[in-house]
């Protein structure tokens, strides 16, 4: 027993600390075995394809919005649009009290004067008695608005069986839109009249008969209709919404296209995770910020509550200077003859100056969301969110630890000096101004900054370079939807 | 706290010196001059327990690449709660254990048949003293898998039977009559080298 624990501590002795020399193909295939596998398709795709994604569904959903609106505006029938363009209650200006009074008293005759109500029961008998009934009735619509009037108030004769054949036709939804909106604009106009409070009663009444007469969803025009058309036995009630007049902001429930570009100033951030504060230092002595620039393009859709989401695409590039001066050149210069002897030498002591200007461009897909409100022709936004690099390179030179120029230049991958073709996710916050020119347009300026999470370069170097941008945007703003 | 020097600026300043804190830090951040300094630190004590476990140095090669390849990998997993170079050594001890697994050795130790009255038979027990390391390295490599590992577990790591049971997933009396035959194994092999020797 004694033997063993003697044989066991010897063999302990010798082979615990034993340390043999490690052969440098060891290493070497440690190196090759975990160097990183380049970053496929596949892998960019999975890492930054849904910022791509992000894009095209704003934009679809953007595209759709848009295409929703312009649908709504050319299925307004053209006589409403040519004869009453939009107004805004609250546009009216004071001046304008005393025409609106009189509009009101001219709309409160036209409606009284068009016997609605014996119209409308008229229209009912002729749905419940007989469909070869040809009584006929007469709608007189009253388009009110502050400076054409008289010109506007007109007669429309239908039978009911025409004006279902109107509904029944791809223009159905317009005689009931045309309707609605008209009796909106003369409820709109009269609530806006102190002095119309008397009548308002009444209009509101006929206004229900009248719209319960038009509507699509009435049951008694489908059972006739399907009576009349067996084509038409599938048709389906159909709600229209017509939005009130809205009373919130007017920046709110708006898309725009924004184009913008301007100058940046880039805070450096320098890392050394070796603590060689030589290199660290000569690496900001050598290199310093010369100018930078961004510009891009964005969609700005602002919801109803005044939340806004902007997407787009930005590219910008940062541009430093680089200098590096090589000191104690000895230059030994000989002296031949004409047959090519050397004669004699000298010796000369120089230095080198270099200047180089790198160049960081970068385009990225910023993703902001924030709150939009407007004062007369102001507009104000303030956003925040994310900005996602799609690609980055660059151009240019550095020094490397032996404190020697080395080529940045994107494109040898075999340079540990270069710079990452992606540097990943930054957050950037933003405030703009805008100002109205047109109905359209707006200009705008946004103080911007932008933060970077990762750095520029690879992480295999032990110094880290970083860049956060602050800037400013100026651009034009395009409203969608307008015309 | 340890200081580990990495490596030198070949042209000028003095050579930078890290912390081992900072060296892990630079080895997750895949710093390769702190993995370099990492290997250089540890390779050459790993190789030497790869080379206890393994059959032959080429053997004791890959797993040294194969543990150092899951050091790197797995560095953030390290808390500091226990010493560096023994959370290394672990991982070489497992991935040579791997490398020979149970149902390989054990298959190798059902072969060899040896007497319990031959495992109390120690005709010189001072003839290992004139053994040098590689000598020994070379009989314990000489050993069935099964029972150098156990051998490298038990006498050298340290590790008790009940651990080394747990470990390979066998009974801690087989582990410990596996010792007792690797011992025997090894003093027959020391005896035969000595009567060459004379």
């Amino acid at each position: 027993m004694k033997m063993k624990s003697n044989f066991d501590e010897h063999v302990k002795q010798l082979l615990g600390d034993y340390e043999p020399e490690v052969p440098s193909r060891v290493w070497e295939n440690i190196q090759q075995r975990t160097k990183r596998k380049p970053r496929g398709s596949w892998f960019f795709f999975k890492k930054y394809g849904w910022a791509p994604v992000l894009l095209l569904l704003c934009g679809y959903f953007g595209w759709q919005a848009y295409f929703n609106n312009n649908q709504q505006q050319h299925s307004t029938p053209s006589e409403v649009n040519s004869s009453a363009p939009a107004s805004h209650p609250s546009s009216t200006s004071p001046a304008d009290e005393g025409e609106k009074i009189k509009n009101v008293d001219e709309a409160e005759s036209a409606l009284s004067n068009n016997n609605i109500s014996p119209k409308v029961a008229a229209n009912q008998s002729a749905l419940t008695t007989s469909v070869n009934n040809t009584h006929s009735y007469t709608k007189k619509s009253a388009s009110l608005h502050s400076g054409n009037l008289a010109s506007n108030v007109h007669e429309e004769t239908m039978t009911p069986i025409d004006n279902e054949s109107n509904y029944l036709s791809s223009n159905k939804n317009k005689t009931t839109w045309a309707a609605r909106k008209k009796m909106r604009q003369q409820v709109g106009e009269i609530d806006n009249t102190d002095k119309a409070s008397s009548i308002e009663t009444e209009v509101n009444t006929e206004k229900e008969n009248l719209l319960h007469d038009m509507k699509l969803t009435s049951p008694e025009w489908l059972s006739l209709a399907k009576s009349l058309h067996p084509s038409v036995k599938g048709i389906q009630r159909k709600e229209i919404t017509i939005p009130c007049p809205g009373g919130g902001n007017p920046a709110w429930n708006k898309q725009y296209i924004e184009v913008y570009g301007g100058p940046d100033y880039v805070f450096r951030q320098l890392h050394d995770s070796a603590s060689s504060s030589e290199y660290l230092n000569q690496r900001k002595q050598s290199t310093n910020f010369y100018y930078a620039y961004s510009a891009g393009i964005s969609y700005t859709k602002v919801w109803e509550n005044g939340l806004s989401c902007k997407v787009g695409l930005n590219y910008s590039r940062v541009t430093e200077k680089f200098d590096y001066t090589q000191g104690n050149i000895i230059q030994i210069i000989y002296v031949t003859d004409a047959n090519g002897d050397t004669i004699g030498n000298y010796q000369t002591t120089s230095a080198r100056h270099k200047v180089t200007f790198n160049k960081y461009r970068t385009i990225d897909v910023p993703l902001m969301f924030g709150y939009e409100t407007a004062k007369g022709n102001w507009t104000f936004n303030f956003s925040a969110g994310a900005i996602v690099n799609i690609h980055s390179w660059t151009r240019g030179e550095l020094l490397d630890r032996s404190l020697q120029p080395i080529n940045i230049t994107s494109g040898d991958q075999s340079n540990p000096y270069q710079m990452r073709s992606n540097i990943g996710l930054g957050a950037t916050a933003s405030v703009s101004a805008y100002y109205r020119l047109n109905e359209q347009l707006k200009v705008f300026a946004a103080p911007y900054f932008r933060y970077n999470f990762s750095s520029m370069n690879s992480s295999e170097l032990a110094l880290q370079q970083r860049f956060q941008t602050m800037g400013i945007r100026l651009g034009l703003r395009m409203e969608l939807g307008k015309k | 706290m340890k200081k580990v020097s990495i490596y030198r600026i070949e042209s000028k300043g003095e050579p930078p010196v890290l912390t081992q804190e900072q060296l892990i830090k630079g080895c997750i951040r895949q710093d390769s001059a702190c993995q370099k300094a990492v290997f250089d630190c540890y390779a050459g004590r790993m190789l030497g327990v790869c080379m206890r476990y393994a059959r032959n140095a080429a053997d004791a090669e890959d797993i040294l690449q194969d543990a150092f390849i899951k050091v790197l990998e797995k560095i953030k997993q390290f808390k500091g709660d226990g010493s560096f170079e023994g959370w290394i050594r672990k991982i070489v001890v497992n991935t040579a254990l791997k490398k020979y697994t149970l149902s390989r050795y054990s298959k190798e130790v059902s072969d060899q048949e040896v007497s319990e009255q031959a495992l109390h038979q120690i005709e010189d027990p001072m003839a290992y003293h004139q053994l040098s390391e590689k000598d020994i390295l070379a009989l314990i490599n000489a050993l069935p898998d099964g029972y150098r590992i156990i051998f490298n577990l038990y006498v050298i790591e340290g590790y008790r039977h009940e651990e080394i049971a747990e470990m390979l997933g066998i009974q801690s009396g087989t582990s410990r009559s596996q010792l007792a035959k690797a011992r025997l194994m090894l003093q027959k092999q020391i005896i035969q080298l000595q009567q060459i020797a004379v």
